[in-house]
């Protein structure tokens, strides 16, 4: 199998989806598999950077069951640590025996095949190593994980530590980990799931966590049964460190495509989102004292088009992702998202919530929180981002959809606006910074003007939204 | 008593460096065996100065001069060359097979052991001469000092069906942590001063010696249950007794098909990796009696006090100090709802509070399952939460095929509790632990089963997660 004419028809059907005319023509293909003929079509593309983003067709996704990331650069082999580790029995327990007995800053190199691994894959002794595969693409490297015991596939505890060019399938947890360290670099990984039944798919794709500069780059997500991408607590140890950089990846298919949680300073940008439940998600959980809410948080030139993928969680707070979200804010203190190409996506373009809107509308109590959390999207600047066909067909079986039905959006008649924000205040507030440029020309909609903070009741929180609710930009042209 | 004892310990110590500094000095004769290196640790064994040993050691390394480390039915070491080859090399036991410690090795037992597919557990400690194990009253881990081992050693019954048996326990493995100095540690301890290292040594065929693994390693056991239990369809009939299954019997055929000899990666996932830490050794876990070996001792924190072992001076009397309860032999003779809830506090702490706790590795879920976190003491909705009681979990995925329930703990109903039917699981991903075993605890099952059908009688106003039952995600408040 010539895999790299495999790739360029990938990117030549991805092209083609952008060009927007020649894509619904060729889109019948485009469905079926690798697009083999969207390979004319490229040139009609060319849109996406710079000028209006061309117009994406929904219904002739690229087909990413292969790793389909544009523009990876080479995995340099001329640095590998002797010998090479190579397939065979007992990879799993060879594999953890090599990375135990490394010397620091080892480069250790596998060569392509097919590796079956029964546990998971620790780096957990020595510090700055880089564990890679030496094909021309990741997917020529397979570590499929399986068999009782398999946790994460593979998990980092140690600084330091490069994961690069290898298709990670079919963990029983997380596909590739990393907790508490600092300096990791994703380059290049495909994580995936191929179970029939996706409930029994790991949470996480790639999930760096209480980390410190971090770099996840040129990474494929898919299938994930929380976020295909996930960086969360990160960049909160010293002045010194930041949370890190999320760029060039492809998030698809899961029920969360990108998601950055309770970070200080991560900046994601030039990510394809794609046909997930919910697309760019920087959300904010009551989970840290010391990691409180997205903060210094910067989204731009993603594109995030097509989320309507089921939801296929059966636990945890992402069930209540609409099926077509583009990006939902949850919280945050301080988060830009700029220029981002939003398309495609049925229930909402942006929605900014907090976490007591969230529980309203939940028909739930919101809950006592265990420390003095705050649970209300402040400081979040949203400007020079394209919207285009979202919240034509809204879920009305998600939470949310009590915010569709009462302000009769998600039609195709009355799409969801573009941006819409909860309304929701803390006490004592002036301001919460919730901007959207100056020169934003985007609809929106504020859903209850702070007027439904703690609702006694599911009717009351109706009520208010029905006679709150309004689509006036006072006071939130603004910049940060 | 005191002088032998320091004696000892001085002897274990130089048999330590004979190790260590064997392994380096055979490691260039054993590299000719070729580019297999871990056929040459196993050679390294064998210039340790132990006679029997020595010879099986030397096997090994015969066979790496072939590169074919498992030729002569003898594995080599996986650890790093200058970590001891052989269980041997510590000098931990005078007989190995019967788990008979070297003097100055202390044994003891913890009053709630954690589950490991119902493996028995053999524990030692040993100190460097005039070494003192910080002692704290309450729930706080001991502070051991540079120069403690521990030791662990999995077990089951022997086989009474395989006509081979000696009759004596089957030795599965024995794991060490070891507290070094850097200048001991090949890393140097990455910058610290000093660090734990783990140790994993795995048993040859007759059981007399362990080989160093540092990969892991899946296991197949058979062993005869000599414990009274209920019989069932999906055991191995019991022997004659007709009225099975449906009635008890002793003697029942167990397996555990995947018995996992952990790799230390894998034991860094809950001893953590940053800072790693023995995780037993509490005052809750020892204050109770032990049999050393058929010489029963009152209380085991005394004894160590009494042997120097322990500093500062314990309270005298052991009701002034924290005690855990063994879950399953407490709730067979106090079946309160209080009961039930000082069972199950133990039961977490030493199952899942050495990642569920405040400073845990699982912190960011805000399940926090130690002792202290659970005090029964008029608990407050957020310190509910922190038990699970109506909190949505915090990611998706660790639910794979649990039916029902949106929430980990609802009071009173165990069956669509999230956080029991983990326990309940053995699907990767899904189970709680998430690994160190491959089959159910059982017998644990039942105390947190009994422990959420108790929780509303215990605490009448304990939430009821009513609100949670459809959407339920403002238990996390998302």
């Amino acid at each position: 199998m010539n895999f790299k004419l495999l790739i360029s028809a990938v990117l030549a059907s991805l092209i083609a989806v952008v060009g927007c005319d020649s894509s619904s023509t060729n889109g019948g293909g485009g469905t079926g598999g690798t697009a083999g003929g969207g390979g004319t079509a490229g040139t009609a593309g060319g849109g996406g950077s710079g000028g209006v983003p061309a117009t994406v067709d929904c219904d002739a996704l690229p087909n990413l069951d292969a790793y389909a990331v544009e523009n990876a650069p080479a995995t340099a082999t001329d640095d590998c640590t002797d010998p090479m580790f190579m397939p065979g029995a007992d990879a799993a327990q060879r594999l953890n025996t090599r990375l135990e007995n490394a010397d620091p800053n080892d480069v250790i190199c596998m060569a392509e095949g097919t590796y079956e691994m029964a546990d998971t894959i620790a780096i957990s002794l020595v510090t700055g190593l880089t564990l890679k595969g030496i094909g021309d693409s990741p997917d020529d490297t397979i570590l499929n994980f399986g068999g009782p015991g398999t946790g994460p596939g593979i998990f980092v505890q140690k600084d330091d530590v490069t994961i690069e060019n290898m298709w990670v399938k079919n963990s029983g947890a997380n596909g590739v980990e990393q907790d508490g360290t600092s300096g990791s670099v994703f380059r290049k990984l495909h994580v995936s799931w191929e179970n029939a039944d996706q409930k029994l798919n790991g949470p996480y794709g790639i999930y760096p966590t209480n980390c410190e500069d971090t770099l996840v780059e040129y990474c494929q997500a898919t299938d994930a049964a929380d976020a295909g991408i996930y960086i969360g607590k990160c960049g909160w140890l010293d002045d010194s460190t930041t949370g890190g950089i999320v760029r060039y990846n492809i998030a698809a298919r899961n029920v969360a495509g990108l998601e950055v949680e309770n970070c200080l300073d991560v900046v994601a940008h030039d990510n394809l989102v794609v046909d997930n439940t919910g697309g760019l998600m920087p959300l904010q959980q009551p989970i840290s004292a010391d990691r409180p809410a997205n903060t210094g948080v910067l989204m731009e030139n993603n594109k995030v088009w097509c989320n309507n993928h089921e939801n296929f969680a059966t636990a945890g707070v992402v069930q209540i992702i609409p099926v077509g979200s583009g990006m939902i804010v949850l919280g945050g203190d301080g988060v830009e998202i700029r220029n981002n190409d939003i398309q495609g996506n049925d229930s909402l373009g942006l929605a900014i919530v907090s976490s007591s809107f969230t529980c309203d509308a939940a028909g739930a109590d919101c809950p006592p929180y265990s420390y003095d959390y705050n649970p209300y999207a402040e400081n979040i600047y949203v400007h020079d981002n394209f919207f285009l066909g979202n919240g034509t067909n809204a879920d009305m079986d998600s939470d949310f959809s009590i915010i569709f039905l009462l302000t009769g959006v998600g039609t195709p008649e009355n799409p969801t606006e573009d941006t819409m924000w909860d309304g929701n205040i803390r006490e004592g507030n002036d301001d919460p910074g919730i901007c959207l440029g100056a020169d934003n020309t985007a609809s929106y909609r504020d859903l209850t003007q702070n007027q439904c903070q703690m609702p006694a009741n599911v009717g009351e929180f109706a009520d208010c939204i029905v006679n709150n609710t309004t689509t006036d930009t006072t006071g939130r042209l603004c910049d940060l | 008593m005191k002088t032998s004892l320091s004696l000892m310990v001085l002897f274990l110590l130089f048999l330590l460096a004979a190790a260590v500094g064997c392994g380096d000095d055979s490691s260039g004769a054993a590299g000719s065996g070729g580019a297999g290196g871990t056929a040459g640790s196993g050679g390294a064994g064998g210039g340790g100065g132990q006679a029997g040993m020595g010879g099986q050691a030397g096997m090994g390394g015969q066979a790496g001069m072939g590169g074919q480390g498992g030729t002569g039915g003898s594995i080599a070491s996986t650890c790093h060359s200058s970590i001891p080859p052989l269980l041997s090399d510590w000098g931990l036991f005078t007989d190995i097979r019967n788990q008979v410690p070297a003097e100055g090795v202390i044994p003891f037992e913890v009053t709630s052991p954690l589950f490991t597919d119902y493996a028995l557990k053999h524990r030692f400690v040993t100190l460097t001469k005039g070494g003192q194990i910080e002692y704290f009253n309450d729930t706080a881990r001991w502070q051991s000092p540079v120069g403690t081992v521990y030791s662990k050693t999995f077990a089951y019954p022997p086989n009474l069906q395989d006509p081979e048996t000696d009759g004596l326990e089957q030795l599965i493995e024995t794991r060490i942590i070891v507290h070094v100095a850097a200048e001991d540690d090949r890393l140097n301890c990455s910058g610290a001063a000093s660090c734990w290292q783990l140790h994993v040594y795995v048993y040859d065929e007759d059981m007399t010696d362990a080989v160093c693994q540092s990969g892991g390693v899946a296991v197949s056991i058979t062993y005869t249950n000599p414990v009274e239990k209920e019989c069932s369809d999906d055991q191995s009939p019991c022997e004659v007794d007709e009225d099975c299954p449906g009635a008890t019997c002793d003697n029942v055929q167990e397996s555990v098909p995947n018995y996992g000899v952990p790799s230390n990666g894998a034991c860094r996932r809950c001893h953590g990796a940053a800072d790693t830490r023995s995780l037993g050794p509490s005052t809750g876990m020892l204050n109770r009696g032990n049999d050393y070996g058929g010489v029963p001792v009152a209380n085991q924190i005394d004894e160590l006090f009494e042997l120097g072992m322990l500093a500062p001076e314990p309270p005298p009397n052991e009701e002034d100090r924290t005690t855990y309860v063994d879950p399953v032999a407490y709730t067979a003779d106090c079946q309160t709802p209080a009961c039930f809830h000082e069972a199950a506090r133990s039961y977490f702490d030493s199952n899942c509070a050495h990642c569920h706790a405040p400073d845990g590795e699982a912190a960011g879920t805000g399940i926090y399952l130690d002792y202290a976190s659970m005090d029964p003491t008029n608990p407050t909705d957020e310190d509910f939460k922190k038990w699970g009681v109506c909190k949505v979990p915090t990611s998706a995925g660790g639910v794979k095929n649990c039916p029902g329930g949106t929430v980990d703990v609802v009071p009173g109903e165990p069956d669509t509790s999230i956080l029991l039917c983990r326990i309940n699981s053995i699907i990767p991903g899904e189970m709680m632990a998430p690994l160190g075993r491959s089959l159910v605890d059982e017998e644990g099952y039942d105390v947190i089963r009994q422990w959420i059908i108790d929780l509303p009688i215990l605490f009448p106003d304990i939430p009821t997660c009513s609100d949670e039952g459809t959407g339920g995600t403002g238990g996390a408040g998302i």
